[in-house]
């Protein structure tokens, strides 16, 4: 309900503004008229808003010009031409702080102004479809329900207390002690685990007090980089043929890949595995007669010393009585019959044991990299945005390795689908691994495109909302562009295609300076490229790339693509695709990124923009073109303020 | 030294002053009210500790903790009033509250029953805080937890959507809202 109600804010964002377009008067061509005279070819000028900051914009096509507006009233002047022209513009708001900027541009003409409005780009098909591939209504849904799944009774607190821990298994052990997990495990074991959390709420218990509940589960299969495990009380269980691919995709892909892109985990239990665990205590996070269901978590209390006085490795940060003091993720059950939870069968939960462990393992082996191999403390852990981006980057670099496909391949949509063979190298095929690890990415990336300036982007808050679909579409494809250009080139490492894995590890650690966030990227770039762009030079790039990377105009900056992905086709792909049901929402549109599109006439638009996100636009005309001017004010008409760091990026695509 | 070592050096440091704050707050709590402006909250809050820093999520989902980060410590903020403050990642704040007693010694570091805020800066900008409302003639203003009202000359359409909502905002010279960001929805 929620995306479909994006979908139509977006439709009534374009029509209004045309409407605005034929409202446009007197006025706004006056305010044009009145930058124009202030100040043109420079900075410095005084307008009636301020000082002005006019910039003559002479571009071959394919040139692009990044302008921040400073403390100015900024005027970006085009020429006129005696031909066909079109350019796409990204009006920016690259603070780092969150928040929304309000502001106004205005466009328009001197006398004689004239024009055409061409479509709308992004409501055309971006490219020839590839035949119809069926893909899985049902898992999108689910998985997009999933994303919805917490919503505002999800809020993790650290703070309950319940005093009366109840203790299960035998022993009377209440943790996972490295004895018990230790090197010796065998299938048929029993494991003793603490759980610190309490019902729907996800509460989790002060760390100076024992965990309110441990879970007793049974070593099902250890391979050479796992432990599997499953809670006793599981309605169900897996068959030794799916722990058989289990352990194969976890040995041999999951921890490959995560290992080289985030780092090699610090072994804090000494027993040179993960535990990955099935439990309902997941599935019963979410409500029984829920259509939404949690996936699975990693916490990260789990890294910590379990008392004041005892040791964990070189660990400096604080105790947690609860801390099972090993690497740890849980999962959720198989349950046919929703017994615990909402229905899961055992093909469900095996698919989501696939991709949710390749994202929650990144969680952990960037944490445990800031906590235990850097000696940092908790509060060294990543910004959730990024921390949350990474982990998507952990699905796709997964999900490419296992489909034989590498990154900087400009992938269509007909390369990762189909019948084809994938390296698994039994019957699984494109359309499954594409189904399974790749295809969230693109909706997630598809609600962020769909409203772009109002993405909240460098914040989560209620993990369950259409609020955290977005945040998580913006920095999984900030992290791929980043990927794609600021890796090393290379014939590749862990995935084939480039090197790029080394800036994924330094992100990941945080560097010798643990940093997070935006410093985290900015350093880290650096240090791995050599290159030293600012926030602000990365958005100008990044931002126009999602309107004109693959529309068959050579660009002079190849910063301004994306080459793992071509993602017009992708879209195109997925918009004409055969959905067991009806096509999901994010997928309404042959390209999702929502671009206002108008002719050379007057016009004036208010903006708001929230942190690291844009606006786009596209401006087009055919035969004869005039001079034309884009201003970008306050929204009262007077010079923006520095601090705000907006700027545009225009590209002449004809 | 290590940078560990220094690490654990700072942090001592840090709980000593904010050991001293909570004590200086204990003798006078004037003279903490003084200090720090509570535009959120109670204002006449109990005594307790001061920390000012920088707004950060932390950690994965579901489990991200808000904290204020200083270049000294970095405090996890709890209670109520967090709500709020996690709606502000990137700002300068000054949260007063209570540490919780023994959370300096846990693995999530000390935490701040919150019990008010003030919003130093965001990007440099001081904002003003309150509630959005909008006049019989449709004006806009705002209305600061002081009373005040506050007249906002031009408010986008997408925040006049927001009527109700406890905001802050940055305005020009002209009353303009020229940026501004949602504290608390609409009830």
């Amino acid at each position: 309900m929620e995306i479909h109600d994006v979908q139509e804010a977006r439709v009534v964002e374009i029509r209004r503004w045309k409407a605005d377009v034929r409202r446009a008067g007197t006025a706004i061509v006056l305010v044009a008229a009145a930058g124009l005279v202030a100040a043109c070819g420079g900075d410095g000028g005084t307008g009636p808003g301020g000082s002005v900051k006019s910039v003559d914009l002479n571009l071959a096509a394919g040139e692009s010009r990044v302008v921040p507006a400073g403390a100015n009233v900024l005027e970006l002047n085009l020429p006129a031409a005696s031909s066909d022209r079109e350019y796409r513009v990204a009006v920016q708001n690259a603070s780092t702080s969150d928040g929304t900027q309000s502001m106004r541009l205005v466009t328009g003409t001197g006398p004689g102004a004239s024009g055409s409005v061409s479509p709308a780009l992004s409501l055309s098909p971006s490219g020839a479809a590839g035949p119809p591939v069926d893909l899985d209504m049902g898992r999108l849904r689910r998985d997009e329900r999933a994303e919805l799944r917490l919503r505002a009774n999800v809020r993790a607190t650290l703070e309950r207390y319940r005093p009366e821990p109840a203790r299960l298994g035998v022993g009377g052990g209440r943790r996972a002690s490295a004895a018990l997990i230790g090197s010796g495990a065998s299938a048929g074991d029993t494991l003793h685990i603490n759980f610190p959390i309490e019902g729907q709420s996800l509460s989790v218990t002060p760390c100076d007090t024992a965990a309110p509940d441990t879970i007793a589960a049974v070593i099902r299969r250890v391979s050479n980089r796992a432990i599997f495990a499953e809670d006793v009380d599981n309605p169900d269980q897996f068959s030794s043929s799916d722990y058989d691919q289990l352990a194969n995709e976890f040995d041999n892909y999951i921890f490959a890949v995560d290992s080289a892109y985030f780092g090699a985990p610090a072994d804090i239990d000494g027993n040179g595995h993960v535990i990955v665990l099935f439990t309902k205590r997941v599935n019963e996070l979410t409500p029984a007669n829920s259509q939404t269901y949690f996936g699975g978590f990693f916490l990260p209390t789990d890294l910590a010393r379990e008392s004041a006085g005892s040791a964990n490795g070189s660990q400096s940060a604080g105790y947690c009585e609860h801390s099972n003091v090993a690497e740890l993720v849980y999962l959720v059950a198989p349950d046919p019959n929703g017994d615990v939870g909402p229905q899961f069968s055992v093909a469900e939960a095996k698919d989501n044991a696939r991709v949710t462990s390749s994202h929650e393992f990144q969680h952990l082996l960037s944490a445990e990299d800031r906590v235990i191999k850097q000696s940092g403390t908790f509060d060294d852990l990543q910004d959730t945005w990024l921390d949350e981006g990474m982990s998507h980057i952990a699905e796709e670099i997964v999900g490419l390795v296992i489909g034989n496909h590498g990154t900087r391949q400009n992938l269509t949509f007909s390369d990762v689908t189909g019948n084809g063979t994938v390296a698994l190298g039994d019957t699984t095929t494109q359309t499954t691994v594409f189904n399974v690890f790749l295809l969230q990415n693109f909706a997630r990336l598809a609600q962020y495109w769909m409203a772009p300036a109002t993405t909240q982007a460098l914040a989560l808050k209620d993990p369950g909302s259409i609020a955290s679909l977005k945040m998580r579409g913006f920095a999984y494809v900030l992290l791929r562009w980043l990927g794609d250009q600021f890796g090393p080139a290379g014939s590749g490492g862990a995935v084939p295609g480039s090197d790029e894995e080394a800036l994924f590890r330094r992100i990941a650690s945080g560097g010798s300076g643990l940093q997070t966030g935006v410093d985290d990227i900015l350093g880290a770039v650096s240090e791995v490229s050599g290159q030293s762009p600012s926030w602000a030079q990365l958005l100008g790039d990044f931002s126009i790339m999602a309107d004109v990377d693959d529309i068959g105009v050579p660009l002079a900056r190849s910063e301004q693509t994306i080459p793992t992905w071509d993602l017009r086709d992708i879209y195109s792909g997925l918009y004409n695709a055969n959905w067991s049901g009806s096509r999901p929402d994010a997928f309404s549109q042959p390209y999702p990124l929502a671009v206002v599109a108008g002719g050379f006439t007057a016009d004036t638009t208010s903006l708001d923009i929230r942190a690291a996100t844009a606006r786009y636009f596209e401006l087009s005309g055919t035969g004869s073109v005039p001079a034309f001017t884009l201003t970008l004010t306050d929204p009262s008409g007077a010079a923006l303020t520095a601090s705000v760091n907006a700027q545009v990026t225009v590209v002449r695509t004809k | 030294m290590t940078r560990t070592s220094k690490r654990t050096a700072t942090r001592t440091a840090a709980f000593a002053a904010l050991a001293l704050v909570g004590t200086l707050g204990l003798v006078g709590s004037a003279a903490c009210s003084r200090q720090v402006r509570v535009e959120s909250g109670p204002a006449d809050s109990t005594p307790g500790d001061t920390v000012s820093g920088t707004v950060r999520q932390v950690g994965n989902s579901p489990f991200v903790r808000t904290v204020v980060q200083s270049d000294q410590r970095s405090v996890q903020v709890v209670g109520p009033e967090e709500e709020e403050i996690s709606h502000l990642v990137g700002a300068r704040v000054s949260v007063v509250g209570e540490i919780e007693e023994g959370s300096e010694e846990q693995a999530m570091g000390p935490r701040l029953r919150a019990s008010g805020y003030t919003i130093v800066s965001v990007d440099g900008d001081r904002p003003q805080v309150g509630y959005l409302r909008q006049g019989d003639g449709g004006e806009f203003f705002l209305r600061t937890e002081d009373g005040d009202r506050v007249p906002l000359t031009t408010v986008s359409s997408t925040l006049a959507e927001k009527v109700g909502a406890k905001v802050w905002v940055v305005t020009n010279d002209r009353g303009a809202v020229t940026r501004y960001g949602i504290l608390r929805e609409p009830t």
